[in-house]
């Protein structure tokens, strides 16, 4: 195998698998990336057996082969090589060589026969979406993260569905951590198949994926089997989807028996940024009093002291005193698109449900509290 | 009341023999079904020991005059039966005299009735099937069988009997049962002296369904009605979003008896059409009534099974039945909101004179902080009078307190518990005889922190250490407050034994006080609807198993020392919530886990007790390197 490439697109692409290749596993080949050569063309692999990148790229070749090749070293490598057109090749015995003349670097590769294999992508009933909303959807829904030994399926995934009203068919993801849950709905062309099963898609994978999706242009996306397929032009990513049960989330975002109140969304978020600089990780809720026309929101930690601010609203509802952790509040408002929110609220330890003023896409439920 | 008569010889054959009183449930379930057919609105069982010691029922029905209580506890002796017309229309739940006699022969028991209009009642001693007194008896109206010591003359069967949680646990769910069939009856059912379930009367089937499976449940149910020529079916069956993993919760009545028929289970089944996870069933109550002639309810020593004369018709009603119902749930929008009741507040009363006493910091006394923070949430007065009449208020207590200085070094600056010099009072309590100021050199084995201090090298449990920092701060926290909970958005089911059950609802209030709402949900299933801020970020389920588990270990009845039990479920809190071992840790993450645990007030043990730290002197480490003999 022997092939030069562009310096600076390689980099970029070895850039965005550092993610996929950089997670620990047990099995070290998952470090590394296989690259495949054959014609005119460099194919690049990760994986990590939970999400799939592979891409296609044009190079100058001068003789075909594979190998597999500690990514994180790969990439600083190139990074770092001075000219704008980097050599590979394979000398003997695996040894990779990068560089040439005063440059020269020789590289121990592993078997590539160890390389997990590829899902294959064939006859996918693909959808057309916009990148920018598919973008937006896996960032609102890895927005929810979860901790290192968490199990619960709900939280370790975010839902997908196809969802048909009134206003037509869309594509919805859903995502939680019971203490907040996030919905986002996007529109796209094409007949969306749903399989049998729940689609739940990992947020590891989600995080991933929203690096590898642009503001501009679409995207296709399909489901296959066991795998959450996304489709960019020359490059492809695939996530391995988890099994199990989804609650019924349309019980926590149904707002009928709600009050909305407007709100200016900048307003309130710097609210919520000035009175969550008293919380703490003990301390973490801020008190919500609603009143005729006023929302006055006050925090007391024991270990620092307290604050308060008040605010006109329309509000016409019965007065009620509600707690909500502030930091939901700022990612919520952070991800409305809208310059006017809309909270939903209903008494006491009912949930707020955000979303913007004249826009369905996007909910934001936040779970009380209760002091 | 109907005389009691004796079946003439040919009925009686016809009436299916058989073991009556197969296990304790039996009992119950016998006696309670007779107070039925006496017309009782109340009905209290009373149970020692899962049913081995004592099975005792009492209810408000009809009671009997002395010749007929003598009767009844004659084989074959029925007030239900007289026809062979009657046997083939069977409106009652007894029909075949068999039940006093049986059970009667097999324990030490005791009948006392009395009839409405009578002014004396009757008792009647049994042992072992023989009558040992007949007396005269002051009693309410009503009647009272007593079944003591059951199979006290059979030892083989009394070995059979399982253990008490078992049988009480059968018991319990006949019980339920039972209660379901019949809301317009209020049912207590006691253990060991201690209610274990209650249910009001007169309740509608609605209401009674909320008692029994939990009211967090009601939300969740559909209504089922639907009637066919002579047939009808009518009931609630569960959403199909709110499952078990057993049938235990699906209850059948034919004519208001509880039975049990896999027929019409797996008729509800196909009426959930797809709606169900493989291994999931429903949560639910069907009531099938049709005319007492289409039906054979002598088919089951139990009487826990019927044949119906034309089966397919009913099986068909009920998938009908059950699809329309949850068809319609979803017509109608499974819009209903999550259930989240509001539990009772917490009084916002004022704990002394002290009207508007307000929280201090952390580092006012215990008691204080209890109070302040009952009152009010809030340091100042907010708004106009600002200024003097609050700060007043705080230099008041101020001067309550004992030590203001020292415990107010302790929380409010903790950065001197670092300094690189000089000791402080309360310090040096790292290790006792060593200096304090250790300065931390590393972590080894992604365990272990390593501190060097004057007089020589200590090893810190990374674990044991923050279990003991979480263990005091949440234990400090709930001395004073209910500490702030999260509401879920997806409440968490738990499924639990019988056993578990028993004592998860036994400590429901005393979770509620750190912070953890959890509500039954039908059966031995839990909901949990919010959990302690604190540990928000976790799966609460493991946590909440591990402390059943314990309370299971430590034999769950020496719970009346709540404090011991919060403490024990601090500490498990603490466990779950601290870094582990094998996790790595920067030198600043070390640095303020070595000052926090210097400020705690048992610094040197973990709240299991075992130590955090050890420490070898100079001259220890000397002599190991043989530098010194
Ligand atoms: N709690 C009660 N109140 C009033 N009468 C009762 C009560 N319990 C029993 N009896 C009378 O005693 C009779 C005998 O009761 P027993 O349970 O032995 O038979 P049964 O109910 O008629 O038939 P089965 O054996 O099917 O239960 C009943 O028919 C009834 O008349
Ligand atoms: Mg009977």
């Amino acid at each position: 195998m022997k092939f030069s490439a562009d310096r600076k697109s390689l980099s970029e692409v070895l850039a965005q698998v550092q993610g996929i290749c950089g997670r620990k596993t047990n099995l070290a080949i998952t470090s590394d990336v296989l690259i495949k050569v054959a014609g005119s063309e460099v194919i690049i692999m990760a994986n990590d057996l939970e999400t799939v990148f592979q891409g296609q790229y044009e190079a100058e070749v001068e003789s075909d082969g594979i190998i597999s090749i500690n990514a994180k070293k790969l990439y600083e490598i190139i990074r770092e090589y001075p000219d704008s057109l980097v050599p590979l090749n394979e000398i003997e015995n695996r040894w990779v060589e990068i560089g040439k003349d005063n440059i020269q670097y020789h590289i121990v590769s592993s078997d590539y026969d160890n390389f997990p294999e590829t899902p294959l992508i064939e006859d996918i009933p693909f959808v057309e979406i916009e990148s920018a909303a598919l973008k937006k959807m896996v960032e609102v829904s890895s927005m929810i993260g979860f901790s290192s030994d968490e199990k619960r399926i709900y939280v370790l995934g975010a839902l997908l569905e196809k969802v048909v009203d009134d206003k037509g068919e869309c594509l919805r993801m859903v995502s939680t951590d019971s203490r907040r849950l996030n919905c986002f709905d996007a529109t796209y062309e094409g007949e969306f198949i749903v399989p049998d099963e729940n689609i739940i898609i990992p947020k590891k994978g989600l995080s991933e994926l929203g690096k590898f999706l642009d503001r501009e242009g679409t995207v296709k996306i399909g489901i296959k089997e066991d795998h959450f397929i996304v489709q960019k032009r020359n490059e492809t990513m695939m996530i391995k989807l988890l099994e199990g049960d989804y609650p019924d989330y349309r019980r926590v975002i149904n707002t009928e028996q709600m009050t909305p109140v407007e709100m200016d969304r900048t307003m309130l978020l710097m609210v919520m940024k000035r009175i969550s600089i008293l919380s703490s990780d003990d301390y973490k809720s801020v008190m919500f009093n609603f009143k005729e026309n006023q929302l006055v929101v006050t925090i007391t930690n024991p270990e620092i002291g307290e604050s308060k601010e008040e605010i006109n609203i329309g509000y016409g509802g019965e007065a009620f005193e509600s707690a909500f952790n502030p930091r939901y509040f700022i990612d919520a408002l952070n991800a409305v698109d809208s310059s006017t929110v809309v909270l939903n609220v209903k008494g006491a330890k009912n949930p707020c449900i955000i979303k913007g003023l004249d826009d369905e896409k996007l909910v934001c439920a936040i779970m009380a509290m209760s002091v | 009341m109907v005389d009691v008569r004796i079946l003439p010889d040919i009925l009686s054959n016809k009436i299916a023999a058989g073991e009556v009183v197969e296990r304790p449930v039996s009992v119950v379930k016998e006696l309670v079904e007779n107070a039925l057919d006496a017309g009782a609105t109340r009905i209290v069982a009373e149970i020692e020991k899962g049913g081995r010691d004592l099975i005792r029922i009492s209810d408000d029905g009809s009671g009997m005059s002395r010749d007929n209580a003598l009767l009844a506890i004659e084989r074959y002796a029925t007030s239900k039966i007289f026809t062979d017309d009657d046997l083939f229309a069977i409106k009652t739940f007894g029909f075949r005299g068999e039940a006093l006699p049986s059970m009667a022969s097999v324990s030490k028991f005791t009948l006392t009735t009395r009839e409405h209009d009578s002014d004396v009642g009757t008792r009647i001693q049994i042992n072992g099937g023989k009558i040992v007194d007949v007396s005269d008896a002051g009693a309410p109206p009503g009647t009272m069988m007593e079944v003591r010591n059951l199979y006290f003359n059979t030892p083989a069967r009394r070995k059979f009997l399982k253990g008490v949680n078992t049988e009480m646990g059968h018991i319990a769910d006949a019980f339920s049962g039972m209660a379901l069939g019949n809301p317009h009856v209020g049912f207590r059912l006691l253990h060991n002296n201690r209610l274990v379930k209650a249910f009001s009367s007169p309740a509608d089937m609605k209401t009674r369904a909320g008692e029994v499976f939990g009211m967090a449940t009601l939300p969740y149910l559909c209504k089922v009605s639907m009637t066919q020529g002579e047939a009808g079916v009518t009931g609630y069956v569960s959403d199909p979003s709110l499952t078990r993993s057993t049938s235990r919760n699906l209850r059948l009545f034919v004519n208001n008896r509880l039975i049990s028929d896999k027929g019409i289970v797996a008729a509800i089944f196909k009426g959930y059409k797809g709606r169900l996870m493989k291994g999931r069933y429903p949560l639910g109550i069907l009531f099938i009534t049709l005319p007492f002639d289409q039906v054979d309810v002598n088919v089951h020593p139990s009487k826990l099974e019927v044949r119906f004369s034309d089966q397919r018709q009913i099986f068909a009603l009920v998938v009908r039945a059950v699809n329309h119902a949850l068809s319609g749930a979803e017509r109608s929008g499974s819009a209903e909101s999550l259930p989240l009741e509001e539990p009772e507040e917490i009084e916002e009363a004022i704990v002394d004179g002290l009207p508007h006493a307000h929280p201090r910091p952390v580092h006012t006394s215990a008691d204080q902080r209890k109070r302040a923070a009952v009152v009010d949430r809030s340091l100042f007065q907010w708004g106009k009078n600002h200024g003097e009449p609050a700060k007043n208020k705080v230099s008041e207590l101020e001067s309550d307190l004992p030590f203001p200085e020292i415990e107010r070094g302790k929380s409010s600056a903790p950065e001197v518990a670092v300094k690189p010099e000089g000791p402080e009072p309360g310090s040096g309590k790292i290790c006792q005889g060593c200096r304090p100021d250790p300065v931390v050199v590393g972590q080894v084995m992604g365990t272990y922190i390593v501190l060097q201090s004057d007089s020589g090298m200590i090893l810190v449990d990374q674990h044991a250490a923050h279990e003991r920092i979480v263990y005091e701060r949440l234990k400090k926290r709930s001395d004073s407050y209910r500490p702030p909970s999260q509401t879920l958005a997806v409440p968490e089911t738990l499924e639990l034994t019988y056993k578990e059950a028993d004592i998860l609802e036994q400590i429901i209030p005393e979770l509620e006080a750190v912070g953890m709402e959890i509500e039954p949900f039908g059966g031995t299933a839990f909901i949990v609807k919010a959990v302690p801020a604190i540990i928000d970020d976790q799966d609460v389920r493991p946590l909440i198993l591990d402390i059943v588990e314990k309370l299971l270990e430590s034999g769950g009845d020496a719970m009346d020392d709540t404090r011991e039990w919060l403490d024990e479920c601090i500490i498990l809190m603490a466990c779950h919530t601290a870094i582990r071992a094998n996790q790595v840790l920067n030198r600043q993450e070390m640095e303020t886990l070595i000052r926090d645990l210097e400020l705690c007030e048992n610094p040197n043990h973990c709240p299991h007790g075992r130590p955090t730290k050890i420490q070898w002197q100079r001259q220890e480490i000397e002599k190991l390197f043989k530098r010194i003999v």
